[in-house]
């Protein structure tokens, strides 16, 4: 089974916008099984009605869509509230986005809303490899405050086209064994080959971040990949997920 | 082609996927596709026509099949077999090469039905960094253009001469040498050296043949428009050479910052390398807009659909196709081209033509 660790579904305040179905249809196009599926931020700044959205989504497409809530940390007790809520209809995960709600994602702010994930047991990505907010040891450090919570970072754990960032990412994963990187634009593939030749291929999982990108290019960044063996690509394209983020 | 080379790349095919079948298919066909007139071959070892031939893609066609010959056949001897291989394996020309831009050596001169285009990646790197971990041979580079059915590559090292390694020029200049016709070399300088730096772009330009100056602020904290950079580009230019510069989301690479550069070198011709990274692609576009004199190189961005706006709003002759390779996969950067769902004239261009027309123009 393969499957998409990250999309997303809405309409973003900064432009991108997809519809359950579009999704679909493009998983179809594609050959991807199932998906998780994070909120957009809205026009509206209400991420509560964005993951509705998220859950109507799930609930239209059971098989094939598995939703993540998203918070703002900075809104403190409410964020707690708005993710509790959404576990209750049914998400499964929680997605922060450090760049677009603007919190540095190593700073305590972050602790209450982990913490209520871990209490009920949910999975938590973070989008990674932001400027000062999210950089590999950034997410790393959060990794190390809470080992209970599996947590998975996109983009690699680093978003640069000099691959400056890849130290500080396989640093960070070296450091924690609970955190996992996503496959979605990376530079380069031998960052991702890399990282499951030395830490183990159970720690990199495939992701499309559509709409953001493009899946039919993401996937073949796995799936073309010249120095992982099929076994490993079973695991980045579908049985990590399967096993650790969406059991 | 022998029964064996035949049943190799049967092999490829049932293993591979749309690229690789692609690639074949090229070969096949050259193969099958008829024969180069008499006089045609006969000129071809001399070099005057045979750079003339340049413009029509011919001698790319007949390296490749000197390519596949040597890869399958192991032979040494196969570039004195020149005439022999273009009279068997190589499509018949329309025309001999005449002067003019890309667009118009294009126009009606290619069947898009059954040529396929020649790819040349414009951006690819050859250096041994162990600090790093990283070992980017030569002979990997050749091996993933075969991979992705990519005629040629233009190479270049990590790091600058004369720092951190003064003989950075001769490391390209034999790795070039070591693959006769399928790579090109462009000279990385740090642009510090004042008159070195200049001496050595001189060398690299004129002695050593290479096709072009590579800047990276990042590992050499020189501004794209600080003095000492104008100067190499303008000896660059000089030699009709084109600056390709790293142009990703890092401060001194940003698109604004290398617009900068083309502003004060209009006679320079300035590649913007990954095309602004992630998050700077629209500025990247957005300045090519405003200078003519910039093009947009599409190596290791990663969306398909702007190389597509980058089309339509600057116009084919201004982008071109590059892997960032080996570490960055051709294959999969030829692919992201396709994905951009260009007409396949546009298409020829992004992938090879405009490039063939950068490396000719150098003198």
């Amino acid at each position: 089974m393969i499957t998409d660790s990250l999309t997303f579904v809405g309409e973003s305040l900064f432009g991108p916008r997809a519809s359950a179905a579009e999704l679909i249809a493009c998983m179809d196009e594609v050959g991807i099984d199932r998906a998780v599926v994070c909120p957009l931020k809205p026009v509206g700044y209400r991420l509560e009605a964005a993951n509705d959205t998220v859950a109507e989504a799930m609930q239209a497409h059971p098989e094939r869509l598995v939703g993540f809530a998203r918070v703002d940390p900075w809104l403190g007790t409410a964020a707690v509230a708005e993710l509790e809520r959404a576990a209750a209809a049914g998400l499964r995960g929680l997605f922060l986005h450090p760049w677009e709600e603007t919190f540095c994602v190593s700073a305590p702010l972050v602790d209450p809303v982990v913490e209520a994930a871990q209490h009920l047991g949910l999975p938590v990505i973070v989008a990674s490899g932001y400027p000062w907010l999210s950089e590999g040891l950034q997410v790393g450090e959060l990794a190390r405050r809470f080992p209970e919570v599996t947590f998975v970072a996109t983009n690699g754990a680093q978003i640069n086209i000099s691959g400056l960032g890849q130290q500080d990412a396989e640093l960070a994963l070296g450091a924690n064994a609970n955190l996992h990187v996503q496959t979605a634009g990376v530079y380069r593939e031998d960052f991702i080959e890399g990282i499951a030749a030395r830490l183990g291929p159970e720690r990199v999982l495939f992701a499309s971040a559509f709409p953001y990108l493009d899946p039919r290019l993401e996937i073949r960044r796995v799936q073309w990949a010249p120095n992982l063996d099929a076994a490993a690509k079973e695991q980045i394209l579908g049985g990590n997920a399967t096993r650790f983020l969406l059991r | 082609m022998e029964r064996d080379d035949r049943d190799e790349l049967a092999r490829l095919e049932d293993r591979g996927h749309d690229l690789r079948r692609e690639a074949s298919v090229r070969l096949e066909h050259a193969l099958e596709g008829g024969v180069v007139e008499r006089g045609t071959a006969v000129v071809l070892d001399d070099l005057v026509p045979l750079l003339q031939l340049e413009h029509d893609g011919l001698r790319l066609q007949v390296d490749g099949a000197l390519g596949l010959q040597r890869r399958h056949a192991g032979s040494a001897r196969l570039v004195g077999d020149r005439e022999d291989v273009v009279a068997r394996d190589v499509l018949p020309q329309r025309h001999t090469a005449r002067a003019g831009r890309c667009e118009q050596l294009l126009q009606g001169e290619l069947d898009v039905r059954h040529d396929r285009p020649v790819i040349i990646d414009a951006h690819m790197h050859v250096d041994h960094l162990p600090a790093l971990g990283w070992s980017l041979e030569a002979a990997e580079c050749v091996r993933r253009l075969d991979e992705a059915g990519i005629a040629k590559g233009v190479v270049m090292t990590i790091v600058d001469a004369p720092e951190v390694n003064p003989r950075a020029l001769e490391l390209i200049a034999e790795a070039c040498a070591a693959f006769p016709g399928r790579l090109e070399a462009f000279a990385r300088i740090h642009p510090w050296y004042g008159d070195e730096a200049v001496a050595l772009l001189e060398r690299a330009l004129g002695e050593l043949g290479f096709k072009g100056l590579k800047l990276h602020p990042v590992t050499t904290i020189a501004h794209p428009a600080g003095a000492d950079t104008l100067r190499l580009i303008r000896v660059a230019a000089a030699h009709s050479a084109p600056t390709l510069f790293h142009c990703g989301d890092e401060p001194l690479t940003t698109p604004l910052a290398i617009a900068r550069a083309a502003e004060a070198c209009p006679e320079a011709t300035i590649i913007l390398g990954h095309m602004g990274g992630y998050h700077h692609v629209d500025e990247a576009i957005a300045v090519a807009e405003r200078y003519g004199n910039l093009l947009l190189e599409t190596s290791a961005m990663p969306y398909p659909a702007k190389i597509r706006e980058a089309v339509d709003r600057l116009g084919p002759e201004r982008v071109l196709y590059a892997s960032d390779g080996p570490a960055c996969s051709p294959l999969l950067e030829v692919e992201k081209v396709r994905l951009a769902g260009l007409d396949p004239h546009a298409e020829r261009l992004v992938l090879g033509a405009n490039a063939q027309c950068l490396l000719e123009a150098v003198r």
